[in-house]
């Protein structure tokens, strides 16, 4: 398998439309503050209200004389410090729902009673669960790095080339709380993952530390058949190919274990095609398009570690006739090499050709009578003929390397205990990400000292230190030293590191770093100018791509991919991750604009290619880059709620999960999940036998009391979706024939008419999506869970941002001014 | 279940199905005719483990207990009515699915009304399957996460090269003590080489020298983070404790490593894929080739304990008649197509599990024992009824060992409240010979049905 390495980047046609948007009203009333206040305690009439019942219909059997199957209610408590309290409302409520309790042969209570109480419950259980939770956060807890930040920062660190090279290809997935993969508590370490880290540190270092002097260039030349692969020999001074398979690969040396250092590499090529259009075999039967002028493919691969390590580097046109002569340059990790093969000559095995295809051609007799049928097509097809491969190499901006200048530019020739120890210091003091604590610091020195006296070797001695440094816990983690409990403000060194995570997912760099030295980095002015500064960084690629990822979840696309058979398009076109690009252009258009977030809702622009526009069926747009178009309504797109990644992702492959879609709604537009199934309430199982439409399968569902409870918000929302298929193209019918009714009413009596129904259902609620995109910016920036403490700051963010005209990149800088931000 | 099926049923399905049965004939033929075909060949006849005579005392002493403990176990569980019978007692009817392990009856006990009390649905349930309990409700102590394989392996496996193995690309349900998800070795070809392609002398040499100086490096990190833990807030220290735990874990493990690297790894012949399904490759094909080399792990004591993790997903099974997603299909909500759709599937695991216990019969061990007479292979799923994701009633089936077996022992239900499968693990726990009276929530033990 190949990796493709295209990145088809779009190059957006940026107009200002972010003023436009800023009109926007919002409705933070005092009320909707009072109301999260009032939601933290479990009010006194409740408490009277379920007590009455209880005593009504339950103490009789569960009570001070009797005590059946071992339950007392009378003496029940509200305080849910002690678990056992709400295990036991818990069972009153699965009884009520079940309807098992109070039994037939007791006082029954009348239905609108038992519906009231389980809403009643219901809300108070959650309430009590939310409480108990909010206590244990607030405070970030310890946050190892992630996966993908440690990969970023032993970048950074060492300005190192990561095409081709992931340290951290085995570690395990990291876990995902509250949404995010990279809030402390659920950065798990393991012995696994310390082994892993262990690993990774030897790959790093020996990439990284490269002393002595530059590697001399080395030039080699192949020819003819010198060249290994690439097809058939020919006396002539070429190799040729006739069809574009992996046998017909070409590449510069016969044994050859890949370059010997990382580094930039130039390849040479010459080659032609002949024969290109003009023979007489049917093209349709060879299958390539001859209309299309020929092209070779460059691949960058590992012969040692195979197809995994394969990806293309680009493809070239060459011409038929006169052979061309190209250049191309590129990194190559150690063990890599170039390799150039056909890109579209004629399709499948020669084996194929020789048998279905050439026979045709002659006389039956002949092919009786041919010995070689190669040698007898070969002459008469198309061919590639490969003349000369060439590599030269490695060349290198400069040496020594940056990353190994940064620590140890100015080690002498005959390098003393001296040099080694303020190399390491300063190294520590980058990687620990600010000043070395001088008692910690010694174990590592030591260990150095102890390596150079044992083997008189100063880089092995550097070496096995640095290691030491990258698997240590004041670098895998973002320490953040507390003595007391108290809420203290975070010093400079910690804001640099807490800014460099949230918007690099890496490391800070030295002018983060000398900010927090100088002292100055806390101020909100140099503030703003850092978080700028850091956005209009490529580095804040990551901040995109990591939080998009995970706030729209289009990380969970493909995990459900259609199926390929009657879905051919999809794979085709590449359309997955065409679908995650047009989400990505968006929020980098929006944050780079400082556009409004509510263009997120009902963006009247989109960004799209050829393959993703004959899609959603608008007509106009060809070509494999992406590029800004103007919506009208009749599109049916706009706003995320129009992009095929959040249709698919939410779909299961083969059909549409409305519940899904209703779901993804509430938890990263209205900020609103509906609370999963509380334990131990069993789901029962619907019986949706005689059901035609996904309408009335649900509506089935909803019959019983418990799903009832969480669904009638969910399916109206998902359900509205239904005319967008599971792979986000517009559909008046489902497939079965049967017509669709995306209409819906919410609970609150809000009613839909479809997708534009839902745009402007969340259209009518500014604050309220502002607010939900704000608690995930924060969850994402802090490392850790919102709790109750957290309000007072997420309400203020949302004032503060629907004022300012609900600016993207003003939102990103209200966050990290707030007290959140900068507190412990 | 009103009409009780017959072997004729079943015959019927799978010339409906031909595809299907075809490759399960292939197998049953290839394996009657080449019963060698899977058997190790050993470079010479002596035993792979260097053992002294303290270690051959030991391994006697432990041959009272059962020596090992094999976990198979599906994401989405198995359709309730097709797999549990409905009388008890020695003589039940298999229903369709559970009659895919007809041939093994005398050797298997079927559980019903079993579960993790405590465990709600949804798709975490399926995690809780050896260890009774969900990640989100333990309140930060994470070693009541610890799963039964882990704790068996400390007793019977360290004197293997791997202690404990988890396999296959299900839900992560295997979990250290320190309650840390056990990584799964993903496919068939990187099972195998790990336990029985040796590294060149290169490689050997590079480890050596990587465990010399990680040796060192660990000390380092271990002294900083005990210095570190004295600044940090209360909940950062547990949050580091993870890391102290990680180094001393990873410190016991280097050493291991050292004892092992240089006594060579069994040479055995490599599984092949049926050649007319290697076109298809992969998922769920693959299945056959993970049991394969199961067999051979636990006959070359490579280790001793092994779980192995089936996926769920929603991919279309290429079987004759099925139209529809894995997960789609799981949810059926009675419907009668997907009810019977899912039990294609069901089936085809299920026959997947008898063929292995076939395999685990025929094998024999360096003392010449049948490998099942010492294997307890437990199978089932932390979720039940897949249809509304629920945790009651889940599937459990176990084989082998030496226990008591050939009956459906069904429960009596309190209510939504079933037995608690822990008690059946407190009773797998003593058979190998781990004295408790406790795991998890368990209420009692299951001692007096199996032994």
């Amino acid at each position: 398998m190949t990796k493709i390495n295209k990145n088809h980047v779009a190059k957006n046609h940026s107009t200002n439309q972010s003023a436009m948007n800023r009109l926007i009203i919002i409705y933070l009333t005092l009320q909707s503050i009072l109301c999260l206040f009032a939601s933290q305690a479990i009010a006194e009439d409740s408490k009277a209200e379920i007590r009455g019942f209880l005593k009504n219909y339950c103490i009789n059997c569960h009570g001070y004389s009797e005590q059946n199957a071992d339950r007392r209610f009378d003496d029940l408590s509200f305080d849910f410090s002690n678990t056992r309290n709400g295990e036991l409302l818990q069972e009153i409520l699965d009884q009520l729902n079940l309807g098992e309790m109070p039994p037939s042969d007791e006082v029954q209570p009348s239905s609108a009673e038992t519906k009231k109480m389980v809403e009643m419950l219901t809300e108070t259980l959650s309430r009590a669960r939310n409480a108990a939770r909010a206590d244990s956060t607030g405070k970030v807890v310890l946050r190892r790095i992630n996966r993908g930040e440690y990969l970023n920062t032993v970048r950074d660190l060492f300005s190192l080339n990561m095409t081709d090279f992931d340290p951290t290809v085995a570690f395990p997935a990291d876990d995902l709380t509250e949404g995010f993969d990279n809030v402390g508590e659920g950065l798990l370490m393991s012995d696994f993952l310390l082994a892993q880290y262990l690993e990774a540190a030897e790959q790093v270092v020996e990439k990284a530390i490269r002393p002595g002097p530059q590697p001399t260039i080395q030039h080699i030349v192949s020819e003819g058949d010198l060249i290994h692969g690439g097809g058939h020999s020919d006396q002539r001074g070429f190799k040729r190919a006739l069809v574009r398979d992996q046998f017909t690969r070409a590449y510069v040396k016969r044994k050859y274990a890949g370059v010997p250092h990382d580094g930039e590499y130039v390849l040479r090529i010459r080659a032609n095609t002949v024969r290109w259009s003009d023979h007489r075999f049917d093209v349709e039967q060879l299958g390539y398009d001859p209309t299309e002028p020929p092209r070779i493919r460059v691949l960058v691969t590992s012969r040692t570690l195979g197809d995994v390590s394969t990806r293309i580097f680009g493809e070239y046109e060459i011409r038929d006739g006169e052979p061309v002569e190209l250049e191309v340059r590129g990194f190559l990790q150690r063990g890599y090499e170039f390799a150039v093969e056909w890109a579209n000559g004629p399709r499948g095995s020669q084996k194929r050709i020789m048998r279905k295809v050439f026979p045709q051609y002659l006389p039956e007799e002949t092919v009786e009578l041919a010995r070689n049928p190669v040698e007898m097509y070969l002459g008469a097809a198309p061919e590639l003929r490969l003349h000369r491969l060439e590599q030269e190499g490695p060349f290198y901006d400069q040496w020594p390397l940056p990353g190994f200048a940064r620590f140890f530019g100015d080690v002498p020739k005959a390098p003393t205990q001296n040099d080694l120890q303020r190399c390491l210091v300063r190294f520590a003091e980058v990687a620990w990400r600010g000043p070395a604590d001088e008692q910690s610091l010694k174990r590592y020195l030591d260990l150095a000292m102890s390596r150079y006296e044992s083997t008189r070797d100063f880089w092995q001695a550097a070496k096995i230190a640095v290691r030491a440094l990258l698997s240590s816990p004041r670098f895998l983690y973002l320490v953040e030293p507390e003595h007391a409990n108290d809420n203290r403000i975070l010093n400079d060194y910690e804001i640099a590191t807490r800014l460099s995570y949230f918007l690099w997912s890496s490391t800070p760099d030295e002018e983060l770093l000398g900010l927090a030295f100088k002292g100055e980095l806390a101020q909100s002015r140099i503030l703003i100018q850092q978080v700028d500064r850091m956005l209009d960084d490529p580095k804040a690629r990551s901040f995109s791509e990591n939080f998009t990822g995970q706030w729209l979840q289009l990380r969970r696309l493909g995990e459900m991919p259609p199926d390929p058979a009657t879905n051919q398009a999809y794979y085709a076109e590449h359309l997955e991750s065409a679908m995650r690009q047009e989400s990505l252009l968006l929020f980098n258009h929006v944050l780079r604009e400082n556009a409004s977030v509510l263009d997120f809702i009902k963006a009247d622009y989109t960004f799209i290619n050829g393959s993703l526009a004959r899609h959603y069926g608008i007509a106009g747009i060809v070509g494999n880059e992406f590029q800004r178009v103007s919506l009208n309504p009749s599109h049916r797109r706009g706003g995320l709620l129009g992009h095929g990644s959040i249709l698919t992702l939410t779909s299961n492959g083969v059909e549409t999960q409305p519940v899904e879609r209703g779901i993804w709604v509430l938890e990263n537009l209205l900020g609103t999940p509906p609370s999963p199934p509380p334990p131990d309430v069993q789901p029962i199982e619907p019986d949706t036998r005689g059901v035609n439409t996904i309408r009335e399968l649900m509506a089935k569902h909803r019959t019983i009391a418990t799903c009832n409870e969480c669904h009638k918000k969910i399916d109206p929302i998902g359900l509205a979706m239904e005319k967008f298929d599971h792979l986000g193209r517009f559909r008046q019918r489902y497939t079965t024939g049967s017509a669709i009714d995306p209409s819906g009413v919410m609970p609150d009596g809000s009613e839909f008419d479809g997708m534009e129904g839902i745009r402007e259902y969340l259209l009518s609620r500014p604050d309220q999506f502002t607010k939900c995109l704000t608690e995930k910016i924060m969850i994402y920036a802090l490392g850790r869970r919102l709790a109750f403490v957290d309000r007072g700051d997420i309400d203020q963010i949302v004032t503060d941002a629907a004022k300012q005209g609900y600016g993207l990149r003003d939102l990103l800088k209200l966050i990290v001014l707030s007290e959140a931000f900068k507190t412990k | 279940m009103s009409s009780k099926p017959s072997n004729d049923d079943f015959e019927k399905v799978f010339s409906m199905n031909r595809r299907l049965s075809n490759k399960i004939d292939r197998r049953q033929f290839l394996r009657s005719s080449s019963v060698g075909l899977a058997l190790p060949m050993f470079e010479s006849g002596t035993s792979v483990v260097a053992g002294d005579q303290e270690r051959e005392r030991e391994s006697e002493l432990e041959s009272l207990h059962a020596k090992r403990f094999v976990c198979v176990s599906p994401d989405y569980g198995v359709y309730p009515d097709a797999f549990f019978p409905e009388d008890s007692g020695r003589d039940y009817e298999m229903p369709k699915t559970l009659k895919m392990m007809e041939r093994h009856r005398e050797e298997l006990t079927v559980f019903s009304h079993l579960d993790h009390p405590g465990v709600g649905g949804g798709h975490a349930c399926t995690r809780t399957f050896l260890n009774g309990v969900k990640a989100s409700d333990v309140d930060g102590d994470r070693s009541q996460l610890r799963s039964l394989d882990q704790l068996i392996a400390r007793k019977v496996g360290t004197d293997c090269r791997f202690p404990a193995i988890v396999t296959g690309n299900g839900a992560p349900i295997s979990y250290t003590e320190a309650g840390i998800p056990v990584p799964s070795v993903p496919t068939p070809d990187r099972f195998f080489n790990l336990l029985f392609v040796a590294e060149d002398s290169k490689t050997k040499e590079r480890q050596r020298t990587a465990l010399g100086d990680n040796a060192s490096i660990l000390d380092v990190i271990l002294e900083d983070s005990r210095a570190l833990q004295v600044d940090l807030s209360a909940r950062d220290r547990v949050k580091l404790d993870e890391y102290l735990t990680a180094v001393r874990e990873t410190e016991r493990k280097l050493l291991r490593r050292k004892d092992w690297i240089d006594i060579p790894k069994p040479k055995v012949k490599q599984p092949k894929r049926d050649e007319d399904e290697d076109s298809q490759g992969g998922y769920p094909y693959d299945m056959s080739l993970f049991f394969e080399v199961m067999v051979l792990a636990l006959q070359t004591e490579s280790t001793r304990v092994l779980t192995y993790q089936m996926p769920g997903g929603n991919r279309m099974f290429p079987f004759e008649g099925i139209t529809m997603g894995y997960h789609t299909l799981t949810h059926h909500g009675k419907d009668p197509e997907k009810a019977s759709q899912i039990q294609i599937i069901d089936r085809y695991y299920l026959s997947q599990v008898a063929g292995f216990i076939d395999k685990l019969k025929k094998t024999t061990d360096q003392q010449g024992r049948s490998l099942i007479d010492d294997t307890v292979l437990l199978f089932g799923s932390g979720m039940g009824n897949a249809s509304s994701h629920s945790s009651r009633d889940v599937p459990v089936m176990l084989v082998g060992g030496g226990l008591k077996h050939g009956a459906h022992h069904s429960f009596p239900k309190d209510g939504n409240r079933g037995t608690p499968l822990c008690d059946l693990y407190v009773t797998l726990l003593r058979h190998f010979g781990i004295e408790t009276d406790q795991f998890a929530s368990s209420r009692g033990d299951l001692d007096h049905l199996l032994t």
